[in-house]
């Protein structure tokens, strides 16, 4: 209930704020001082409804936290089992509280809820869930190594070693004979005089 | 007759339960109390030996974890 009155109070005053944005925007608004301090003030405004929610989220949280974690007077004895209720008007009152505690807890949770991010996050959640003995064990199945290989077995049988049949390159050695340069052919330099280029084209076409 | 689909809780509020996700140990439930439902909370659902009780959390990774579950089988569905 506090929360809901810190929330209206903090409402009125970004309602007061966006009047004044009402009445600054109705003035000379062409001038660049004047867009200035719409923009100034726009700013505000957001930076101030970010920190609302922020605080009205995390007012929340603090009470969920406090009312869910362990105590002894937390402990109540049932008989039988909870459900969730099937009464049509506590169906509908638990219908809306459950879209309430899901909307609220989608931020916090899931901070994107648009494309691969979202899949991102909702995977990275899905590993954050503790896992008993049997499910790491079903899960990495190839580090069930209960007797450890000794190191000389684990050499691959048959194995050649590597031996270095020609002595590495130098670098006076990477044109060989049998790599002979051809000469390149520099298009626009000396053949790009235009009493050559008639005889090039003339050669060329004989070629094809 | 018991309506186990809403609880009193201590500090005297009525409660609706708004669901329950089983887990390796238990049960989560969420409960929301009816007259505000911004005032929720979660508890598991323990069974020893022949009772059935209904505790709070460990702490607060264990309310973190309980509230994922629930944001991702509601976004799911």
């Amino acid at each position: 209930m506090n929360n809901q009155n810190e929330f209206n109070e903090n409402m009125t005053l970004t309602e007061n704020q966006a009047d004044s944005l009402k009445l600054s925007s109705s003035m000379e608004t062409e001038s660049p001082h004047d867009f200035n301090r719409v923009q100034e003030l726009v700013n505000q405004l957001e930076s101030k409804i970010q920190q609302i929610n922020s605080n009205f989220s995390s007012n929340i949280m603090e009470k969920v936290y406090q009312k869910s974690t362990q105590d002894g007077s937390m402990k109540q004895v049932v008989e039988g089992e909870v459900y969730v209720g099937k009464n049509p008007t506590l169906a509908k009152f638990v219908g809306n509280a459950r879209r309430e505690m899901v909307e609220t807890m989608k931020d916090r949770y899931f901070r994107s809820t648009s494309g691969n991010d979202k899949k991102e996050e909702e995977s990275s959640n899905i590993n954050m869930a503790p896992m008993n003995q049997e499910q790491l064990e079903e899960s990495i199945p190839s580090l069930e190594l209960t007797s450890p290989i000794p190191l000389k077995q684990n050499v691959v049988p048959n194995s050649v070693p590597l031996e270095i049949s020609q002595p590495p390159l130098k670098p006076e050695n990477i044109f060989d004979d049998e790599m002979e340069e051809e000469p390149v052919e520099v298009f626009g330099t000396q053949n790009s005089n235009p009493e050559n280029l008639s005889e090039i084209y003339q050669d060329r076409g004989k070629a094809v | 007759m018991i309506n186990n689909s809403i609880r009193e809780l201590e500090d005297n509020e009525t409660y609706a339960v708004v669901d329950t996700i089983p887990y390796d140990n238990g049960t989560y439930v969420y409960l929301a109390n009816i007259r505000d439902s911004e005032d929720f909370c979660v508890r598991k659902q323990l069974k020893k030996e022949s009772e059935t009780i209904l505790v709070g959390l460990d702490n607060r990774d264990e309310v973190d974890y309980a509230l994922q579950l629930l944001v991702q089988k509601n976004l799911a569905a």
